[in-house]
């Protein structure tokens, strides 16, 4: 009985410790936080990581939410978040800008995580370091601006910019951030971007260089209408020489322009990819949303095709008619262009929107208007328009300058939600400017934040409709 | 009171020798309880003492002295019986006794965590409910038949589908996102319980409890305060469930058997429009709306056809009036066989219990079928050893059909309009005129036609399980007992679905879905009871164990195109399915899809402790501690302290106490911490994501963080003071347990939403408080004398809880929610908050729905920024009412059951009685405003949102309209039973009737429900929340039982 007592009493102590073995577990799918960044590779692939969000963010969401908010297109057919964006009329629980909310907000999750991890990487390279970092703000500086914009009443609101803004968060911790305010929005930006300015490659493959950073930096300033600061920064880009403008010679290369798949446009600043090799594709929502086989949700408005048609009287020049299809029976005009390929690079900076920022820049400022005169020109050149008629000379005002290169931004951007920001960026410079019978910064035009933005108490939301 | 019996024993022992000094007579017969089952070992005595025990059939026979002989007949737990019988000197006389429960001994022994005790001793909160109540009531599952059995323990039964699960809840609900149901433990394991292994597919969870015999269950204890659940520590802050399953008999054989057949029926029928009904609905909202001529019609028109088109969709549409509900639904088949055999010799014993059951739903397609064996054997080598084993295994096959929001009954209930065809027969015919075939053609619209995926989708979720449990006892010296257990716990769950390829018009594709999830549940523990001090009055046992738990569990599916049928039909393919999974089912080119579920696997660890001390026999004391590891927390926190202490004092056997009324008198109250830690096993753990996701951005490699983690994370803790009197009036004829609790959780598990800019989306934080308090009442009343031969007895039990959401740190209302259902957690008000728009009237005038805004005023203006908690799921009230009736060999049962106080949020009437959409709506729309002036319930009728101020293209209307008073009385059972006279052992059979009414304000279908929920928070959030749930089933059941 002694040994049956004992040996009950052994295994019962060996069982005991076996269960604390038990205590030990891991996620074997996952990756430890602790164990997921050791390696210089593994720094890498958070930043691609990035990168990979930026691409989900702009593949056609972005870029319809802001067409969307501006005055080219339609009211959207059937999509009932589409249409609260179109109406100026989101609200917290608008699906579908909540998730673009969100989705700004997961690449800068990842900088501040990469900005955060550089102690712990071993044979990392100060050169690496020094590019990743810069890598890491400028997508950060991408983001939050892209953010601002949408989210926010632009900058020039309010005299000082106390306006609200978004939550910058620059570093990890658990509490959220408050809202900054639009003034602080941009000073971080130009703070990060200055950095990105600094220490990023000239050539740095798919990825950011330099020059995106710089020509970033060039908008951002060009959107606060500081023409002085915009317009150099833009003339480094195009004189870098890096950037060519494209010059398609066939009515279908022409409808691809700036679209590749396999390779890069020769006047790409800053993309994003998509991927052939592994099915890889990023335009899923300019496809869906402009598809016009099947009673596209998005068309454009007859008023604007009347304007593509105005401004380039005898249109049959006009090579960039061939990227819609107009029905006048249906009060309609369909942007075909992302719709023949579902595959393509899409471009988010390039040297076609430098030329026509730093020819608007020199307008404002009444300075170097020849170069200006001459970008127009050939911007209009390589849309066939060769009649001197429809070309700029050398007895163009500053205002000429001005009309003919907002006229060219909106038709060469269209379809790509940069049409707005001018609107507005022109109507806080003083001009009067209604979007859809609507004051440019009435309140809806800041688009709702995320219900979750409430779900810590204190988070200050925009003010609802009120455009219409 | 054994040790009572065992000198009685030798008191009758000792008589039995004087036997031949008199005329002598024979007095024999058989002793049985209330449903006529044997007593072995009653004891039967005649007035000058001399007794015999009862043999294993409830035999006796008594040799006695001619003359008027009065015998007594008693029996551990039964009220004594006293007859009167006269017999001539040589005559046999038989007497045949049933002895009625005695309320308050019956449960004389009572399971507790790790041990027993008697009842008089235990000072916890503790509810039995014996197998007979079980059996009686059929249920999909048997937690479902705990309904209304005890006080504190609320059982919402699930929907009318095969298999569905209960939400059990005892003493209110204390947990937000980690699980609110109890712990389950079978025969001294904890057992898997896991709702969500297959999500909530098909709009139902599984249960992970259907797959249970409820014939193998002796008896069942609810443990509900601190003092019996301290013992469970970290997993009982939810209460504690013990089932323990019957075990075989000395020396003899005991066989029972059961069947029934029955059918059963939906309790309700949707009151969805015809047709014309429809039609005129509609036709009033498009006027209303300004429209001229003909509504357009879903599938049939559009809102831009031309008036004339309009107007022939509209002639065409009366054409056909489809009830859908009766396409989906039939009388339901039920049948079940079970055979028990309890066995045992001197030192063994064993019981094997196999059964079938087939139950039928009455949605067309549906059924679920369980087959199950269980064998318990004990063997006891010596005095010292005593070793038992355990083991069952069991199949529930479920037969699918689409549910809810996802189809079948559901569509019937909303998008199946009433001018849609199920179908149209295509009939070929041959040169002669002969007909060749027929096939159906699925108007209108192949993709939204119900019918056709009831027809043309076959689909079979199997879960295949076997527990086995190991105990040895050592008892090394007579007050030591030492016990060493384990328990393996297995469960495989298979999804097997098929699609035909005549549901894909664009390819013609035939799809197949298959999936398996495993889990894996291992325990190990040891224990030891010193009893230090046994004397008649005093005792002191002391407790210490350790015991370890493993929980793993892994999966993997596979989307199959051009699938030749089902896997389960298909034994080739279900082969090769498994030969996919060993290559990793790369080869095959028709695999679309092919995904592994995570490994997950999670770990406690505890040791814990028990101090028994009984004074004098009246004074109770107990006081337990547990010290509980989790493998879900972090090391700085993962081990948790669980203390409880209790005291209960028997005032009755106070020398000084002197009542005629009361019989017995108990004090008791208690004080201790629990804890609850079920959530998702990887919550504190901050978590990145590489590439073996499959996911690359420009061909390059990628990692990300995809959870925060939370190495603080905590036990969710509760205290819980308990204070309870328990009383026996009249000898006992009427037992009477009222309680007091009050339970506050601490550090309650949040899987709060976290703000968009944090970038990440969720985040377990230990941040809530919660508040329940309540009274129970219970009451067992033995109605007619026990002489009588018509015997009534009567239980009642009725709690009061009040539960509060104290605080939720600094986290809003929306951070928590239930699904989609519009529960939110609001502090100061109940858990499974309502938070909606609230909704005053229809205006007369306008016939514009009236709001109130958030301060209090009326307005036309429906906006989100205006919710407020309007109500909550959570009953205040609960009860049952259980009478049996017996008279000679009838007995007549009935078991009502009534819960006040919730609210039903009915979620998919937003749909059926607001704005005019594609779904066909209700007849209560009938009372709409129309014209000025008018009072009604619902507001004017329109087709586009904005009319009620809701968001455009939205109308899902989240307004307290739809908000209904849930409380309801059912009768949950009815039933006459005749015990067939028998010479040896007995046959009963019986009629019962399930659910046959029930009184409710309630408009929609039943108040009592349980939908389909997507995780442990919904389940916990959206517990009164409605959407196209099916009701519940009535149904009538036959059953014979034979024991011999």
């Amino acid at each position: 009985m002694k040994t049956t007592t004992l040996l009950t009493a052994l295994v019962a102590v060996a069982m005991t410790f076996a269960g604390c073995r038990w205590l030990e577990v891991n996620p074997d799918q996952y990756i430890l936080a602790e164990d997921a960044l050791e390696t210089p590779d593994d720094l890498q692939a958070l930043l691609v990581s990035c990168y990979d969000v930026l691409a989900n963010l702009y593949d056609g969401d972005v870029q319809l939410m802001n067409e969307l908010r501006g005055d080219n297109p339609n009211e959207p057919l059937a999509n009932n978040d589409l249409k609260a964006i179109y109406n100026r009329e989101t609200i917290r629980w608008t699906s579908y800008v909540g998730g673009v909310n969100r989705d700004f907000f997961y690449p800068v999750l990842r900088v501040n995580s990469l900005l955060d991890s550089f102690d712990l990487i071993e044979g990392l390279s100060a050169e690496d370091q020094t590019r990743m970092e810069a890598e890491a703000k400028f997508i950060r500086a991408f983001c939050f601006w892209g953010a601002v914009k949408m989210f926010a009443q632009p900058y020039g609101y309010t005299e000082d910019n106390s306006h609200p803004g978004i939550p910058l968060p620059t570093y990890l911790r658990d509490a959220p951030f408050p809202r900054a305010t639009v003034g602080e929005a941009y000073a971080q930006i130009e703070a990060d971007l200055n950095e990105a300015i600094a220490n990023l490659p000239d050539d740095n493959g798919v990825y950011a260089n330099k020059d995106a950073a710089k020509a970033l930096l060039a908008q951002v300033h060009f959107l606060k209408n500081d023409f002085e600061a915009a317009a150099p920064l833009a003339t480094e880009v195009i004189e870098s020489n890096r950037y060519s403008l494209e010059q398609p010679d066939t009515d279908s290369a022409f409808v691809r322009m700036r679209l590749p798949i396999g390779t890069t446009s020769s006047e790409s600043i800053f993309s994003v990819y998509s991927t052939l090799a592994t099915n890889d594709n990023r335009t899923d929502q300019f496809v869906q949303w402009w598809q016009p086989s099947a009673n596209p949700e998005i068309t454009l408005t007859t008023t604007y095709w009347d304007w593509f048609q105005q401004i380039a009287v005898g249109a049959n020049e006009d090579r960039r008619s061939l990227w819609y299809e107009y029905l006048p029976t249906e009060g309609k005009t369909l942007l075909t262009r992302f719709t023949d390929h579902s595959f393509f690079n899409v471009p988010l900076i390039h040297l076609t929107q430098m030329m026509l920022i730093r020819a608007e820049c020199y307008g404002e400022t009444g300075t170097n208007l020849d170069v200006a005169v001459s970008d127009i020109n050939t911007i209009r050149g390589r849309a066939g328009i060769t009649s001197d008629v429809y070309l700029l000379d050398e007895t163009a005002t500053a205002e000429d300058v001005v009309d003919a290169a907002r006229n060219e931004y909106r038709k060469e951007t269209i379809g790509m939600g940069l049409w707005v920001e001018q609107l507005q960026r022109r109507g806080a410079n003083g001009e009067d400017i209604t979007i859809r019978n609507a004051p440019w910064d009435c309140p809806g035009m800041a688009l709702q934040f995320s219900a979750s933005e409430g779900n810590v108490a204190g988070f200050e939301f925009n003010e609802v409709g009120g455009c219409n | 009171m054994i040790r009572i019996a065992t000198m009685a024993s030798l008191l009758l022992a000792l008589l039995g020798t004087s036997d031949a000094l008199f005329a002598q007579a024979t007095v024999q017969g058989r002793v049985t309880d209330d449903s006529g089952n044997a007593l072995p070992s009653a004891t039967v005595m005649n007035a000058s003492g001399k007794g015999v025990f009862t043999d294993l059939d409830g035999k006796y026979t008594l040799s006695v002295p001619a003359g008027e002989q009065t015998l007594t007949f008693s029996f551990i737990g039964y009220l004594n019986t006293v007859k009167t019988v006269n017999v001539n000197a040589g005559e046999t006389k038989t007497l045949n006794i049933r002895l009625r429960e005695d309320a308050v001994l019956l449960n004389e022994s009572v399971v507790v965590g790790y041990g027993v005790q008697r009842k008089k001793e235990v000072t916890g909160a503790i509810a039995t409910i014996d197998s007979k109540e079980i059996t009686a009531v059929q249920t999909p599952s048997f937690e479902a038949a705990l309904q209304g059995q005890a006080a504190g323990v609320q059982v919402t039964q699930g929907s009318g589908m095969a298999g569905s699960g209960s939400i059990v809840r005892i003493r209110g609900l204390s947990s937000i996102s980690a699980g609110g149901d109890p712990l389950y433990v079978v025969d001294g394991i904890p057992i898997t319980q896991d709702y969500f292994a297959g999500g909530n597919s098909g709009a139902m969870n599984r249960n992970p409890l259907a797959s249970l015999n409820p014939n193998d269950i002796k008896d069942i204890q609810v443990l509900k305060d601190a003092a019996a659940t301290g013992i469970y520590g970290s997993r009982g802050a939810n209460g504690v469930i013990l089932i323990t399953t019957k075990r075989g008999v000395k020396n003899g054989i005991q066989v029972s058997y059961g069947s029934s057949i029955g059918y059963g029926e939906s309790t309700a029928r949707p009151n969805m429009m015809t047709t014309e009904e429809y039609l005129t609905i509609r036709q009033e909202a498009w006027e209303n709306d300004g429209g001229t001529g003909y509504v357009w019609l879903p599938y049939l028109s559009t809102a831009s056809s031309s008036p004339e088109a309009r107007k022939a969709a509209y002639e065409r549409a009366l054409e056909t009036n489809t009830n859908w509900f009766d396409q989906f639904t039939r009388r339901a088949q039920k049948t079940q066989q079970n055979i028990g055999l309890r066995s045992g010799g001197e030192k063994w014993s064993m019981y094997n219990g196999v059964s079938y059951d087939k139950n039928e739903s009455y949605a067309i397609g549906n059924s679920y079928t369980r087959t199950s064996a269980r064998t318990n054997f004990d063997w006891t080598p010596n005095d010292k050893v005593k070793v038992l084993l355990s083991g069952s295994t069991s199949e529930g096959r479920n037969q699918r059909v689409r549910g809810g929001w996802s189809g079948g009954i559901g569509t019937a209930m909303s998008t199946a309009l009433p001018y849609m065809a199920p179908y149209v027969v295509d009939s070929t015919f041959d040169a002669n005129g002969s007909l060749v075939s027929t096939e159906r053609n699925y108007e209108l619209n192949r993709w939204f036609n119900p019918m056709a995926y009831q027809d043309l989708v076959q689909w079979r979720e199997t879960e295949r399980r076997q527990i086995a449990t190991g105990q040895v006892v050592v008892t090394p010296h007579k007050r030591l007992d030492i016990v060493l257990n384990g328990g393996y716990d297995n469960s495989k769950l298979e999804s097997d679905s098929y699609e035909n390829s005549a549901l894909d018009r664009t390819n013609g594709f035939a799809y197949g879905n298959w999936s398996e999830y495993n889990s894996r549940n291992y325990n190990v523990g040891a224990n030891a009871t010193f009893r230090a001090l046994d004397t008649d009055t005093t005792s002191l046992s002391i407790l210490v164990g350790a015991e370890a738990q493993k929980f793993e569990s892994d999966g993997f599916g596979f989307n199959l195109r051009d699938s030749q049928g089902p896997a389960y039909a298909t034994p080739t393919l279900r082969d090769s399915l498994f030969g996919l999974h060993d290559s990793l089912y790369e080869s095959v080119s028709t695999v679309t899809n092919a995904y592994l579920n995570q490994y997950r696997t999670d770990g406690f660890a505890s040791t814990f402790a028990r101090v028994n001390y009984n004074l004098k026999d009246r004074y109770f004391f107990q006081a337990t501690a547990r010290v509980d590891g989790s493998s879900r927390f972090g090391a700085n926190n993962r081990f948790g302290f669980f203390p409880s202490a209790a005291a209960g004092w028997v005032i009755s056997d106070e020398p000084s106490f002197q009542s005629e009324t009361i019989s017995f008198l108990k004090l008791r109250t208690s004080w201790g911490r629990t804890g609850n830690a079920n959530i998702d096993g990887f919550s504190r753990f901050a978590l990145y994501i590489d590439q073996t996701q499959g996911a690359t951005y420009a061909g390059d490699t990628i990692v990300f963080p995809t959870q925060p983690g939370n190495p603080d994370l905590r036990w969710e803790t509760v205290e819980t003071i308990d204070a309870s009197v328990e009383m026996g009036l009249w000898k006992d004829r009427v037992s009477v347990e009222l309680g007091w609790y009050n339970k506050m959780a601490s550090d309650v598990l949040m899987n709060v939403e976290l703000p968009s800019h944090t970038g990440f989306n969720n985040r377990s934080v230990n941040a809530g408080q919660v508040l329940n308090r309540g009274v129970e009442l219970g009451i067992t009343s033995n109605n007619l004398p026990s002489t009588s031969e018509l015997q009534w007895k009567t239980t009642l039990n009725y709690a009061y809880n009040y539960n509060e959401l104290v605080s939720t740190g600094d986290f809003t209302e929306d951070a928590i929610s239930g699904g989609t259902n519009d529960s939110r957690a609001v502090t100061g008000a109940p858990l499974t908050t309502y938070f909606l728009v609230p909704f005053s009237h229809v205006d007369p005038e306008s016939g514009l729905p009236v709001y109130i805004d958030i301060n209090g005023n009326e307005t036309f203006e429906y906006n989100l920024e205006d919710r407020q908690a309007v109500g909550d799921g959570l009953p205040d009230h609960v009860g049952g009412l259980r009478n049996e009736i017996t008279f000679r060999n009838w007995t007549f049962s009935s078991q009502f059951t009534a819960a006040f106080g919730a609210k039903i949020w009915d979620s998919s009437a937003k749909r059926q009685l607001g704005v005019v959409t594609d779904w066909n709506m209700r007849t209560d729309l009938f009372d709409r405003w129309r014209q000025p002036g008018d009072i009604a319930s619902f507001p004017r009728l329109t087709l586009d949102e904005t009319t009620y101020g809701l968001p455009a293209g939205f109308p899902w209307w989240n307004t307290s309209l739809f908000m209904y008073d849930a409380s309801y009385v059912r009768l949950r059972n009815a039933s006459i039973s005749y015990r067939v006279p028998a010479s040896k052992g007995n046959i009963t059979l019986r009629l019962s009737g399930n659910n046959l009414f029930v009184l409710t304000n309630f408009i929609g279908l039943d108040p009592e429900l349980t939908r389909d929920f997507e995780n442990r928070q919904d389940r916990n959030f959206s517990g009164g929340a409605n959407y196209l749930t099916a009701p519940q089933e009535r149904s009538v059941i036959f059953a014979i039982n034979a024991n011999f």
